[in-house]
């Protein structure tokens, strides 16, 4: 399921959450209505966490991770890092990066087991993504823009790419990504992907100005029905194509 | 064998309507974009501009009003300054739309870009209907109604002739003193003139003043007053009193005002009427000056005889007595009267200023006071030992010498609107007769030539070959009177109008003998006047007849004089040659095809500049027809037209729009659009 949710009347809601499928960070706010949003869909399955980084409650754009592990930047406090350390499960591994481009998650987008990074990121950060997140780690544009993070959501169902991504770069990162991609928008039009979606294997959350061709988009490619029907009868029909035609 | 990668356009869904679109900075359909903002919000669809019946002249806002044709430039700018909203666009093209004349609209279509997102700029074309709606310009309005004078200025003589008007007429027109004036009426003994304002009025009665010697009084009438702001409206009037006594003549006075004005004989010859009268004792040649304060102080100073009673005498003998003063020398004159030449030995020996201008031979004018039958009390008071039996006046030149000659000057005269009574015949010659005299006072004086405008009439300069089938025998040309070329100003013609009237002149010139004047002219130009009567000011000329041009000789100063005044008047200094019909209407021509080659570039190249078609919405309307069309070819863009039609129902008009773009969308990319499709309307469904 697609849900929509806005973040103090902020429509950027991957800017102030993290959404992975083994744990969900949630920016501290003036009202618990976002928190609480992620608490009904997510409650019962994976922990919430209430966090700062940095002092700050720019969470989404901070910090990179998937269902292993968890990167933050080296602005982070100590106090946080504790306090993440104690809210996250303890499959979880906590990382903080010493890196230049301390937006973390404006430079990595991640599913499980693939990372596409800004090119101009570190070697050494390369390798600590590469153990702490379990990934292959590619260096990779989207539609001419480095911030790879911002520009792009992906999970280990499907992906969504700035919508002027060309053909073949789509089908570069499909292929590097080994999940399917389409070009589109969220947030009736905004091209910051990374910025309006968040998402993992089951959910989605996306802004309130989200349009509902836009949450269908985002549906289908993340796969997110139970029930998959529109997949299989789109299978069914290729394939019956094929044969009577 | 090479792989060569198909390229296929990007595509993504429109973000409102699920359209498969390229992207765009809005990342939404056009459809969707116009749905959302209204480019053209806030710039009115209607609007209403001014049109005055009268003088069809457009109201320029606030208070100009602007005489443009139907689709013209001027009044697209005009249509355009209308549009309030229009500041806030950037306009790319604007052009008329063509509306039958007569049902009193104009239509404007108006392609106009806006910023509507981010980086996204939204074109669109739509029209505007004005609705021109007649209202009467102020300056219509004061000729139509004609109670709208504030003030008025009646400039009276109390004499039989209208010369001083005439000259008072030149005087004005030089020194564009009729500018503020509404109305010029000509009324018996006088003209009236009419103002918006008192102090226009004012300015009037002081120019007056300033020219010759008056007498003025005002009175008011109280039209209406508000106790509540204690504010009333008055009319002003304001009597101006010319002085009686005119040039030429004779003038008589008591005793006691002559010795006031220098021991001067009482019985005085006018000279000159300019700020004050100028008087010459013809018997001593003592001059003095009247100026109005002293002649208004007893009003004893009166006109004895006047140019009326002029007679002619034929001059037999000059004997100078040896005194000058200026021009004039003092001469015993004998004389006999035109009627006794060749009959008898009538001489009369009268003493004369004239004896420079006289020889043996000549012709002069005359008062014959022997017979002339005066009714006048100075005069009566007067020792008859005193009273000369002729005064001669002025060299006089044979009739039959002007009658020949084309005059090759003309004046300029003031758009006067005649009184209720229409002159008679008989008042008619007189005016003729007296308009012919003012020319001739004109030939012959070249001090009141200075501060007149002459104008060459370029009709009669053509003429002088005629002169040479009459034969040279004029051995006594020196003598005639003739304004010499150097002093006539060019004559400022503007348009076929102006021409058409100075050629019905001509041919009424050449029709009427030696007395054609102001009156012919005016009348015979009148339907015209009424059209001009609009806008004060603008002269109208005649011609005069007589007189040919040779013997060129003028000190230059008072040609570089006339020049200068020449220059310095407004609106006549349009160069010394214009172009005559023909040419006129080449330039015209060549201007037309310019701009036909100019509008058709900008056409062909489609160029986004802000361009104001003015001609042919016809055409325009095929371009813009093709423009489309090549819109739709291009496929869905943001570079399309919106029609203005009004709106469908937002369900009509979703489905209709989804189906113009999936028609749009189909020659290019029919697959992934079907597939996106139908993904999206199962999981709606589900």
């Amino acid at each position: 399921m697609a849900v929509r949710a806005q973040f103090e009347n902020n429509n950027e809601i991957g800017v102030f959450s993290k959404l992975t499928n083994s744990y969900c960070l949630v920016a501290i706010g003036g009202s618990e209505n976002f928190y609480s949003v992620f608490e009904g869909e997510l409650g019962d399955v994976v922990p919430v966490v209430h966090t700062s980084i940095a002092g700050t409650r720019i969470i989404g754009r901070l910090t990179a991770g998937n269902r292993r592990g968890l990167l933050v930047p080296n602005s982070t406090t100590d106090q946080e890092l504790q306090h993440l350390r104690n809210s996250l499960p303890d499959s979880v591994a906590i990382q903080r990066i010493e890196e230049r481009l301390s937006a973390l998650g404006n430079v990595i987008a991640c599913n499980d087991y693939v990372a596409l990074v800004h090119p101009d990121l570190d070697r050494e950060t390369e390798e600590i993504i590469a153990d702490v997140l379990g990934v292959e780690v590619f260096r990779q544009t989207i539609a001419d823009n480095v911030l790879v993070g911002s520009y792009c959501a992906i999970s280990n169902q499907g992906g969504l790419v700035h919508p002027r991504t060309s053909l073949q770069d789509q089908d570069e990162l499909s292929s590097l990504l080994q999940v399917p991609l389409v070009a589109g928008t969220v947030n009736r039009g905004s091209d910051v992907i990374g910025g309006g979606l968040v998402v993992n294997d089951w959910t989605a959350f996306a802004g309130l100005d989200t349009t509902s061709t836009e949450l269908s988009v985002v549906e289908s490619i993340f796969k997110l029905q139970d029930s998959q029907p529109s997949a299989i009868v789109n299978d069914m029909r290729d394939s019956l194509i094929d044969n009577y035609s | 064998m090479e792989y060569i990668p198909e390229q296929r356009q990007q595509l993504i869904l429109c973000c409102e309507c699920g359209t498969a679109i390229p992207p765009n900075p809005a990342n939404m359909c056009v459809n969707c974009v116009r749905s959302i903002v209204d480019i053209t919000e806030g710039i009115p669809k209607q609007a209403t501009v001014h049109w005055c019946k009268n003088c069809e002249r457009y109201l320029q806002p606030p208070a100009s009003w602007l005489g443009c044709d139907l689709e013209s430039r001027e009044l697209l700018a005009l249509c355009l300054k209308k549009l309030r909203g229009l500041t806030k666009v950037r306009l790319i093209d604007a052009g008329f739309v063509w509306t039958e004349p007569h049902s009193r609209r104009i239509k404007i279509k108006l392609t106009i870009q806006k910023e509507v997102f981010t980086a996204t700029i939204l074109q669109q074309t739509f029209e505007v209907e004005y609705v021109v709606s007649s209202m009467m310009c102020p300056d219509c309005t004061k000729i139509m109604a004609q109670n709208t004078w504030k003030a008025m200025v009646q400039v009276r003589q109390k004499v039989d002739h209208q010369r001083t008007f005439f000259y008072l007429e030149q005087l004005i027109l030089k020194h564009n003193a009729h500018q503020e004036t509404i109305n010029i009426k000509e009324v018996k003994g006088g003209i009236d003139f009419h103002f918006a304002q008192r102090s226009h009025a004012i300015k009037m009665v002081e120019f007056l003043a300033s020219m010759v010697p008056t007498r003025s009084k005002s009175s008011e009438q109280l039209i209406s007053s508000d106790t509540h702001t204690s504010t009333s409206n008055y009319k002003f009037t304001y009597a101006v009193e010319l002085i009686p006594v005119c040039k030429d003549d004779l003038v008589s006075m008591p005793k006691k005002t002559a010795n006031a004005l220098g021991q001067i004989s009482p019985l005085v010859l006018c000279t000159r009427v300019g700020n004050a009268v100028h008087v010459i004792d013809f018997k001593t040649l003592q001059v003095a000056e009247i100026t109005g304060l002293v002649y208004w102080r007893q009003e004893d100073i009166t006109p004895v005889c006047s140019m009326r009673d002029l007679k002619e005498f034929y001059v037999r003998d000059v004997e100078l007595l040896g005194h000058q003063f200026g021009r004039y020398a003092l001469a015993d004159i004998t004389i006999q009267r035109m009627a006794d030449v060749g009959r008898n030995d009538n001489v009369i020996i009268v003493r004369s200023h004239l004896g420079n201008l006289l020889n043996f031979g000549d012709t002069v004018m005359g008062y014959d006071l022997l017979t002339a039958n005066v009714n006048n009390t100075n005069f009566e008071r007067l020792n008859t030992d005193d009273i000369p039996s002729v005064v001669l006046v002025k060299k006089s030149y044979p009739e039959r010498r002007r009658k020949r000659k084309q005059r090759n000057w003309k004046l300029k005269t003031l758009n006067k609107e005649e009184g209720d009574l229409a002159p008679k015949k008989l008042e008619q010659d007189k005016l003729e007769a007296d308009f012919e005299t003012f020319l001739r006072d004109l030939e012959e004086d070249p001090e009141l030539r200075q501060s007149v405008n002459l104008y060459k009439d370029s009709s009669a300069v053509k003429r002088p070959t005629n002169d040479m089938v009459y034969g040279d025998d004029d051995d006594d040309d020196e003598d005639a009177p003739e304004v010499p070329l150097e002093e006539l100003l060019e004559d400022l013609t503007i348009g076929g109008d102006d021409d058409e009237e100075a050629a019905d002149e001509v041919v009424a010139g050449d029709e009427s003998p030696a007395g054609h004047s102001a009156k012919t002219s005016s009348s015979k130009s009148k339907g015209a006047s009424k059209r001009s009567a609009k806008f004060p000011g603008s002269g109208r000329t005649i011609s005069g007849d007589t007189v040919e041009e040779e013997d060129v000789e003028e000190d230059e100063e008072e040609e570089e004089e006339l020049e200068g005044d020449f220059e310095g008047d407004a609106g006549s200094d349009f160069g010394e040659e214009y172009l005559s019909d023909d040419d006129q209407d080449d330039g015209e021509d060549a201007y037309d095809s310019q701009e036909e080659e100019e509008e058709e570039s900008a056409v062909r190249g489609g160029s986004a500049t802000y361009n104001l078609r003015a001609s042919s919405s016809k055409r325009k309307l095929s371009d813009n027809v093709a423009d489309d069309s090549d819109d739709e070819d291009a496929g869905p863009s943001l570079r399309t037209r919106q029609k203005v039609a009004p709106r469908r129902s937002t369900a009509a008009n979703e489905e209709s729009e989804e189906e113009e773009d999936d028609d749009e969308a189909g020659n290019i990319n029919d697959e992934d659009e079907d597939e996106d499709d139908e993904d999206n309307d199962d999981e709606d469904a589900i």
